[in-house]
């Protein structure tokens, strides 16, 4: 099995905004600004999923994926970032970004 | 103990053969054919060239085995089964060992009849170099639930036993004797998975599978060692609590999100880890925007979210409002002096404009310099044997002992978290803002000690501690106080009812004097 990329998509909120383009911190109090609705995330799911693109999550503000690096290459142009959100997913996705390793408190 | 309560039979699943190659002996008699038994006398004479170890790696290499490790006396390598078996001319079958308790593991064997038969002689072209090639085989794992009295490191400090030892500094073993152990309360656990060390069985800790985050793999194993060894700190302070830990770190968002749609669904969620990334003029990057957003969505679900505050670093997502950010306190032997820990972090969040982390306390080690590494080797903790932390120094014995010396910020949250589920036991209505109020309210002050990030503590609360170290007794308290409200303020029906679901305890003579005891030792 080749190399697996993992990814989180944002996906837009009723209004067409996302928490990346939030002009504060995300808080409890704010969260819900900035969830999208099932319909919207079920649609960009089936799409995500028509470009061979596993889903692997649904969280509150969007959907993590992951796809073989060559899919994962053909469908967002790189692996390393920062990815261009495809033609066609971005009436639906604001961004896809890919996630950065924490550091252990050991 | 019930068959339900019976740990599953963990298997360690294989697909590649490891070996050990003899490259020629420097004393001309092969490894294998030794008569005499190999002890520190005479393994000279077994030991090889450096060059005939680089041409045997360079030759093994190239029928294209993995060289896993060049020893003194042996190779180390690993290829897939048919490798073996076309250049040995042998057969392999798979088996599986009992290596420990409730743990198999697989490993492949030679297909033969006499154990003779198990040592491969080297192809034409090795003959020279290569006395001969042993298929590796699985120990018994003898671990044990009890740690090594291992001689503390003269850089250093006592370290303490858990739970015993932690649950009496925060003052849990008093209130486990009224009955509260955080039975039954979900704690989530994001790191780097958990082992299913004896430590945990024998205790009758109640650890829930282990589900992987995205990017994650097997789940019985914790090669790393840290979230095996941490979660021991939650079972300190609630020993009735069941543990889920989450395998993850790849994409921490993902695991929250992993976390949020388990069943069931933790009421507590603690994180060991952070980003240190909180520094003026820094803005979160788009990634961290989706992590600062699923912590959030936890918190808005009431879930209690406790991250640690760093060992030096400024920590996200600690310094997040609606999380319990958890910073570290020393404790001295023998008279258990606090001391804010020169280990931990403490500082002024600049994304978060007013926040300070962190809001209380756990227990940490104070910083030493062991080998030239910073460590704080406070609490002997259960790892996975051979991971990495079992071979953290200081060392603990042998480095697969399956124990380990490790205690920054990362065991402090998790034992605040432990704190949360016994609260949440006797309150489970609360909500996050209350919990994380109720801890700051009853911490026992710190009034000594500076940070690493160069904060001092003193009397009252304090920018290096904060409220100061949690004390689960006096938590435990208060939220009985919000008990006794809701119970005088309900009408009679409800208050039958309380009594009956033992919501309301029957306030006893010696509940009465415990009380008068707790406040006369704080």
């Amino acid at each position: 099995m080749g190399e697996t990329v993992i990814a989180e998509v944002v996906v837009r909120a009723p209004d067409g905004s996302s928490i990346l383009d939030a002009p504060g911190p995300i808080t409890e109090e704010t969260v819900d600004r900035y969830r999208p609705s099932d319909e919207t995330t079920a649609e960009a799911a089936a799409r995500l999923e028509a470009l061979g693109v596993e889903v692997l999550g649904k969280g509150p503000t969007g959907l993590t994926i992951s796809a073989e690096r060559e899919v994962f290459e053909r469908t967002f142009g790189t692996v390393t970032g920062p990815i261009a959100v495809p033609e066609e997913l971005a009436d639906l996705v604001a961004g896809v970004v890919l996630p950065e390793r924490p550091e252990l408190h050991q | 103990m019930s068959n339900k309560e019976r740990p599953e039979t963990t298997v360690v699943a294989v697909e590649e053969v490891v070996a050990e190659v003899s490259p020629r002996s420097l004393g001309g008699t092969s490894l294998f054919a030794a008569e005499e038994p190999i002890t520190p006398d005479n393994v000279e004479q077994f030991r090889s060239d450096p060059r005939d170890i680089a041409d045997a790696s360079r030759e093994l290499r190239h029928l294209g085995f993995n060289v896993l490790h060049e020893g003194e006396t042996t190779i180390s390598i690993s290829g897939p089964p048919k490798l073996f078996q076309d250049v040995f001319s042998t057969r392999l079958r798979k088996e599986k060992s009992d290596a420990a308790e409730a743990l198999k593991i697989e490993f492949f064997s030679p297909s033969v009849e006499e154990p003779e038969q198990e040592l491969f002689a080297p192809p034409d072209d090795l003959t020279n170099l290569v006395e001969g090639v042993a298929i590796a085989r699985p120990p018994e794992i003898y671990q044990s639930p009890l740690p090594p009295l291992a001689q503390p490191d003269p850089a250093a400090y006592r370290y303490l036993f858990l739970p015993d030892e932690l649950a009496l500094v925060i003052r849990a073993t008093r209130t486990h004797r009224l009955g509260t152990t955080g039975r039954n309360v979900v704690v989530g656990m994001i790191d780097t998975g958990h082992y299913a060390h004896p430590f945990f069985n024998y205790h009758g800790y109640r650890v829930l599978p282990v589900l992987l985050g995205p990017g994650a793999a097997d789940p019985a194993d914790d090669t790393y060692g840290h979230g095996t060894g941490e979660s021991a700190n939650i079972f300190a302070a609630a020993p009735d609590c069941r543990l889920r830990p989450i395998k993850g770190l790849v994409d921490p968002t993902g695991d929250f999100n992993v976390a949020m749609t388990s069943s069931p669904q933790p009421r507590v969620l603690t994180n060991s880890w952070g980003y240190n990334i909180d520094s003026p003029g820094v803005t979160l990057t788009p990634y961290l925007k989706t992590l600062e957003a699923a912590v959030a969505n936890a918190v808005a679900n009431g879930i209690v979210v406790c991250f640690s505050a760093g060992n030096g670093q400024l920590s996200f997502p600690a310094s997040m409002p609606g999380v319990i950010s958890v910073g570290g306190v020393h404790v001295n032997y023998p008279n258990l002096d606090l001391e804010a820990s020169s280990y931990a972090s403490s500082f002024d969040s600049s994304l978060y404009p007013s926040r300070h982390v962190p809001d209380v306390c756990g227990i940490t080690g104070r910083l030493v310099t062991i080998g030239g590494a910073p460590r704080a080797p406070s609490h002997m903790l259960p790892v996975q044997p051979g991971s990495t932390l079992d071979g953290i120094t200081p060392s603990t014995g042998a480095s697969n002992d399956g124990w380990g010396l490790f205690s920054g910020t990362s065991a402090a949250s998790p034992l605040v978290a432990g704190v949360v589920a016994l609260l949440l036991e006797k309150s489970p209505a609360l909500k996050p803002l209350e919990v994380k109020n109720i801890l700051i309210m009853s911490a026992i002050d710190v009034t000594t000690g500076t940070t690493n990030t160069g904060d001092t503590a003193g009397p009252g609360w304090d920018a290096a501690t904060g409220a100061g170290l949690v004390d689960a007794k006096w938590a435990w308290i208060i939220t009985m106080g919000d008990v006794a409200a809701q119970f005088f303020e309900a009408s009679p029906e409800l208050q039958a009812e309380m009594l009956q679901n033992a919501q309301m305890p029957q306030v006893t003579r010696e509940f009465t004097q415990d009380m008068i005891e707790t406040l006369r030792s704080r």
